[in-house]
């Protein structure tokens, strides 16, 4: 008589609500990852997540092991593996965690809910986050999770009572068809590195995190870099939220209440955007408010896909950005905003193909968070303001001496610091343009001119008020306006920067 | 893109404490996969508050 304890996008053993009900059964349990091929083979999938999700599994491994477990590692389609295993060792239940993934984990789950209730086998799903299952309204959502986020957590088992079955070794990244994707500075996986980015960033890098979070260059250390961590759950955002308020509740100066209160407020943001796509699946592949569906060309032109894909578009700091991030597997929160924007308003390309190409790119790729945004910053939803990303104003203003857009842009070693962001003023332009490096693909106050009237024709069209005051109904965060008012200018000009509001 | 320089060939990794990268040095030659930080400095840093929960 075993359970089956499935660990999916929550590779830990601390505070692990799933677990802590397994083990409350008092019966063995087999502790099992499934590597799923078909999954690796979807366009938002690549090496860098693969890489990441291996050195997780292996610290997750050596924490069951030290528990007198072991991590029982199976390759295959899901429901058969399942199905095998149950098979073998008399399995009486399955307990996971309710996952919010991409469209494809979410067919996957239905099948596996649907095999389950087939076989009289109870498949008991534990949430780990703030999100809700069949949440029925927004509003009371915010104090859900706040509750949540006040238990104390789940201190991992001393020891646990497992089974053991035959595991197999990970699939290498060619065994799944996995090419090396450019990634050259990853960041560790795995729970040890996820808690050292946590208590670092708590420590010291995190007191500049509020003035600093924008930078390419300072942003890289002052923000929590927890992002990957949080997405294959080798740290709980629990565990998060509370060490930040221990580290709030020591009242400490000199930047550090400012950084702390807006890094929770983050992490919050977290939640709030996986619940969207926990109620509405479709986002991944579908435009929020429909009356923009077809305003971009289906089919993106291909040349224009490209030069943005590997950071060839003329415009130097889009370019040094895609560059980066391919090299790196990360960005901060500007910049990912601005070369999207720059995808769908400047190059408008259809935000399908680019963010699929952005998720490959992104080592913390988290459905949730991922395609509201990319829908937020291609002005799909029908309920956020327009926001079209200057990227020529962006440069200056985030890479103010330059040094990034330089580093990744050796090409441009002769240009000028007052042309670096628009090299084509520089009247030595004729030697390096075109040649080291391309003439801008579009000329970038005409293109955003374009799409911005092209999207407030749709926006004026018959029928589409009503269509978004839905939508508002449904997805917006209930945040009453006397708090986000209070502090005044600041909070306006916050909200204004990151209109997370979606 | 950028000229390779011999040292940009060989792999690096983030440390997790300062967020830096660092490159691959012969004395981590057999055990790199298992590498996580850039220096005694920061695996120090890291060691010194396991106790306390995070
Ligand atoms: C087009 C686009 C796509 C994005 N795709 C992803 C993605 O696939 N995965 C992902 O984790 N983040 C995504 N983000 C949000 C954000 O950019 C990253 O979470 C952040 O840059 C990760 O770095 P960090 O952990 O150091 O962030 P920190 O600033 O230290 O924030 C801590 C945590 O808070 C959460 N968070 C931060 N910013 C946001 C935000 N704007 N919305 C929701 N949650 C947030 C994340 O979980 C993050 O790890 C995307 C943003 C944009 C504009
Ligand atoms: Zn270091």
């Amino acid at each position: 008589m075993t359970s089956i304890l499935w660990f999916k996008r929550d590779l830990r053993v601390d505070d692990h609500p799933a677990l802590d009900r397994v083990i409350s059964f008092d019966e063995p349990i087999l502790c099992l990852y499934i590597v799923e091929p078909d999954l690796w083979r979807q366009p938002d999938a690549s090496f860098r997540q693969y890489r990441f999700l291996e050195e997780s599994l292996r610290d997750l491994r050596l924490s069951l092991q030290k528990r007198g477990a072991d991590l029982v590692v199976r390759t295959g389609d899901a429901v058969a593996v399942l199905d095998d295993l149950v098979e073998q060792h008399r399995c009486l239940r399955l307990v996971s965690h309710e996952e919010t993934g991409n469209a494809w984990t979410y067919a996957r789950d239905k099948r596996v809910a649907a095999w389950a209730r087939g076989r009289g086998l109870p498949w008991i799903e534990v949430p780990q986050c703030g999100v809700v299952r069949r949440l029925a309204a927004r509003s009371g959502w915010q104090s859900t999770r706040d509750r949540f986020m006040k238990e104390p957590c789940l201190s991992a088992p001393m020891r646990i009572e497992a089974v053991t079955a035959q595991s197999a070794p990970c699939p290498t990244p060619a065994d799944l068809g996995l090419d090396a994707d450019g990634i050259r500075k990853p960041q560790p996986g795995g729970r040890r590195a996820g808690r050292d980015c946590l208590m670092s960033f708590l420590e010291y890098r995190g007191q500049p995190y509020r003035r600093a979070m924008s930078s390419p260059l300072e942003g890289a250390r002052a923000c929590s870099r927890l992002s990957p961590h949080l997405a294959l759950g080798t740290l709980s955002v629990r565990e998060a939220v509370q060490a930040t308020r221990r580290q709030q509740e020591r009242g400490r100066h000199g930047g550090w209440s400012g950084s702390l209160k807006s890094f929770q407020a983050r992490l919050a943001w977290r939640d709030h955007f996986m619940q969207k796509l926990e109620d509405q699946p479709d986002i991944e592949h579908r435009c929020l408010h429909p009356a923009y569906e077809g305003l971009r060309p289906t089919e993106p032109d291909q040349a224009r896909l490209e030069a943005w894909q590997a950071g060839e578009t003329g415009m130097p700091f889009v370019d040094a950005c895609m560059r980066s991030l391919r090299a790196t597997g990360w960005l901060n929160f500007r910049m990912r905003a601005m070369v999207m924007s720059v995808a769908s308003y400047h190059l408008w390309l259809d935000w399908r193909s680019s963010g699929h190409h952005l998720a490959r790119m992104f080592t913390d790729y988290e459905p949730g968070i991922h395609w509201s945004q990319v829908q937020m910053q291609s002005g799909t939803t029908g309920m956020n303001t327009i926001r079209i990303y200057n990227p020529v104003k962006q440069g200056l203003d985030q890479d103010r001496a330059g040094a990034f857009t330089r580093q990744w842009l050796p090409e441009l070693s002769a240009v000028p610091d007052q042309f670096l962001q628009e090299p084509w003023k520089w009247d030595g332009a004729g030697q390096l343009l075109g040649r080291r490096y391309p003439e801008p693909i579009v000329d970038v106050k005409a293109a955003a001119r374009a799409a911005r009237d092209a999207v407030w024709a749709v926006r004026r069209s018959d029928g589409f008020r009503p269509v978004a005051q839905r939508i508002v109904q449904k997805h917006a965060s209930r945040k009453s306006p006397s708090r986000r008012g209070r502090s005044g200018k600041s909070a306006a000009k916050r909200s204004a920067q990151m209109s997370f509001d979606f | 893109m950028a000229r390779m320089r011999k040292k940009s060939e060989l792999p690096s990794k983030i440390c997790p404490v300062c967020m830096r990268p660092f490159t691959w040095r012969r004395k981590w030659a057999r055990d790199w996969e298992h590498v996580i930080y850039c220096s005694v400095r920061c695996r120090g840093a890291a060691k010194t508050r396991p106790a306390k929960k995070i």
